[in-house]
């Protein structure tokens, strides 16, 4: 299991945001690009655990997507992931299949009814780590699935599905739906 | 997904052969196949139909003209179906996908040269694999005063959207009519330059459009002709001023009235872009999903709409155009323009400085500055994951065309359980009336609704005299036959074409209704 020891930058849809990498990043530590939105309280506490508190308005994935682009290209990329809306998943997707990547694990996240609901696909030991968080948490669900996907450096295809639902309030700003993702080069 | 077909026809050993010679040509990296994520990138994965139908058995990218002429003899000598794709990423029409199974894709994304910027004309000479935003770049990077006309996606290619007959949001919005100056590959191997290019030491192959004799370029777009592997296009010299704005206007049966008042903005040139009128829930969806105001099943009720509306300060309709050039003149224009437009009841007024934080807006600012953006694919996430077709006929810029096609278009969409979502794009004496049907990628009966809706559109609409101008592959046979006047003369004409000039029928088979004679006597 790899350990997310390292950034090379972190993107808001919005604003390309660089982080500073934690204290204690080894040189050899894997290259994450974390993607994320400012769409709404959930994928801000998200950026947030990264260190990103800009909340900027706005919504052009094109302000980091050739960037993206260019980096897998450049092999200056070992894993992405992120929360996000489905469009944006879709659009990091169709820029890193031609770069040989595909989802190790990917989850939907949807408000209904006063609960919410994560479907999840992966490795049974991905959906364990995820799923475990989700259902227990104490903090935020979505600082929850930052800490989760920090250690599925590993998985390979989806092979399993499950789902956690627990009740929760709607928050004001949410668009109902949201999706976490991990690509990882195959090998 | 299914494993990849083969070529029909081909057998394996012959299949592996090509390919290795086609491999010979363009190095191993770039005769993709064994690369299962690689090849699964050339898959139409936004369709509503079944993507095996669709699926490439292999792709290859050449670097240039020479490693394309050879690419076309291998596909000579086995008699390889080949689909030629510049960027790729027109999704919605079916990506880089073929339309038949088993094609080879011929990916011209490698071929990305910015040829020319010629600052003086202002135009630019391109490869396929140019997209908008690395044009957009090129000039910004040089400071060079000139705008291109990008389509909504920043990733699509310039010259590929040109040559299916796109369109952008600035004045030079018709693609096509800024288009000047092409060489094309023949199947056999043939380089042509059209028009003014086929001239000896040619001073103004990107200048002026005709030559001398037939002009041809036209029967390269949303063909199957030639490989396009240069484009002129014409770029919009940076005007003195600019100032995007938007009119909203309450109600459904305002386009009536908003679009008979558009007619004559437009033909004088006071609105001199490609101004669209945009629906509700277009404009709404960029910034918002259905289920923040609706979790019931079927079309979104009146009063959730209302409710939306209301939040987002929108219109049932929301015009969107741009003033060009002096203060004098924006500002004398746009009394014009508001004074005809005030004669709508309920319309209201805004500049950039009122829609600050507004997605939507800024997004339609960007585009009609030729600024490329990405963020019209927010749009997608109306019912969670999403993808979507487009159903698009034109429409004379009349209330009645509008008005007739909006509610033959909603109402059947309603009766499927599907919103309405649509744009009228406005040009020089046509609309393009644009609806987008958001579907969930993941939904197989909701994807079935889609498909068994396009088809009574596609009826509906040629039953009232409506042609469409582009379409998704899996409506590319249906579409065409529309176009079927004094016994499908139109369409023996493009047959006659295509067995001249690709007689071993290689060239994307298919592409708009038009197949190889070994196809059509299949």
């Amino acid at each position: 299991m790899s350990t997310r020891r390292g950034f090379l930058a972190s993107t808001l849809a919005v604003t390309t945001v660089p982080l500073v990498a934690r204290a204690g990043v080894l040189s050899d530590a894997p290259m994450v690009r974390i993607i994320t939105e400012s769409t709404c309280a959930d994928t801000l506490r998200f950026a947030a655990r990264f260190g990103i508190h800009s909340s900027v308005v706005g919504g052009d994935p094109a302000e980091y997507l050739f960037d993206l682009e260019r980096d897998l290209r450049d092999h200056k990329i070992d894993l992405v992931y992120g929360l996000s809306r489905a469009s944006t998943q879709f659009l990091v997707e169709q820029t890193a299949l031609p770069h040989g990547y595909q989802f190790g694990y990917q989850g939907q996240h949807r408000y209904i009814k006063q609960r919410l609901l994560h479907s999840l696909s992966g490795t049974r030991e991905s959906i364990d780590i995820v799923a475990g968080r989700l259902e227990w948490h104490t903090r935020p669900w979505a600082v929850e699935l930052a800490d989760a996907l920090g250690v599925l450096g590993s998985s390979v295809a989806p092979t399993q599905h499950s789902e956690v639902s627990a009740a929760s309030v709607i928050p004001k700003d949410s668009s109902r739906h949201l999706v976490s993702w991990l690509l990882r080069p195959v090998a | 997904m299914a494993a990849n077909q083969l070529p029909q026809g081909i057998s394996a050993e012959a299949f592996a052969a090509a390919c290795d010679e086609m491999r010979g040509v363009v190095g191993n990296e770039w005769l993709i196949r064994d690369n299962v994520q690689h090849l699964n990138s050339y898959r139409d994965t936004y369709s509503p139909g079944d993507i095996d139908a669709t699926a490439p058995s292999a792709a290859v990218a050449p670097k240039d003209v020479t490693e394309v002429q050879k690419i076309l003899a291998v596909a000579r000598k086995y008699k390889i179906p080949l689909w030629t794709v510049s960027t790729g990423r027109n999704y919605g029409y079916g990506g880089a996908a073929p339309r038949k199974a088993g094609c080879v894709v011929l990916d011209l994304k490698r071929m990305n040269r910015i040829i020319e910027v010629n600052e003086k004309h202002a135009y630019a000479v391109v490869e396929p694999g140019v997209s908008y935003h690395e044009l957009y770049q090129h000039l910004k990077q040089r400071d060079i005063k000139l705008w291109p006309d990008p389509a909504a996606p920043a990733w699509g290619g310039v010259l590929g959207n040109t040559a299916d007959r796109g369109v952008g949001y600035t004045p030079y919005g018709e693609h096509f009519t800024v288009q000047c100056g092409m060489q094309v590959v023949l199947a056999d191997g043939t380089v042509v330059e059209t028009g003014m290019g086929s001239t000896a030491n040619a001073s103004t192959r990107n200048l002026y459009k005709y030559g001398h004799g037939a002009w041809v370029d036209g029967i390269f777009t949303q063909s199957n002709f030639g490989v396009i592997t240069q484009m002129g296009v014409w770029l919009l010299p940076e005007p003195p001023g600019y100032r995007p704005y938007m009119v909203t206007f309450p109600e459904e049966d305002d386009i009536h009235q908003i679009t008979e008042l558009v007619r004559p903005l437009k033909i004088s040139m006071l609105i001199p872009n490609a101004a669209t009128t945009v629906g509700l829930i277009w404009e709404a969806a960029v910034k918002v999903s259905k289920a923040q105001y609706y979790t019931g099943s079927g079309v979104m009720p009146d009063s959730a709409r209302r409710k939306m509306a209301a939040d987002l300060d929108i219109g049932n309709w929301n015009f969107y155009g741009a003033l060009y050039g002096p203060d004098p003149i924006m500002d004398n224009n746009w009394e014009v323009i508001k004074e005809s437009f005030s004669q709508v009841p309920g319309a209201k007024f805004y500049f950039a400085e009122d829609r600050k934080g507004d997605a939507a807006f800024d997004y339609r600012a960007k585009l009609m500055r030729g600024i490329p953006n990405m963020t019209e694919f927010g749009l997608l996430n109306w019912l969670g994951p999403g993808s979507h077709v487009d159903f698009s006929p034109m429409s004379p810029v009349t209330g009645d065309g509008a008005l007739q096609q909006f509610h033959f278009m909603r109402d059947t969409c309603h009766k499927f359980g599907v919103d309405y979502i649509g744009e009228f794009l406005i040009g020089w004496r046509d609309m393009h009336h644009v609806l987008m049907l958001v579907f969930k990628r993941d939904d197989e009966a909701h994807k079935r609704v889609i498909k068994e809706l396009f088809e009574v559109l596609v009826d509906e609409a040629t039953s009232k005299g409506y042609g469409e101008y582009r379409t998704h592959l899996d409506y590319m046979d249906k579409i065409s036959g529309t176009y079927n006047w004094n016994n499908r003369a139109l369409a023996r004409v493009n047959e006659a074409i295509k067995d001249a000039l690709d007689p071993d029928g290689i060239l994307s088979p298919g592409k708009s209704g038009i197949w190889p004679r070994k196809d059509r006597d299949a």
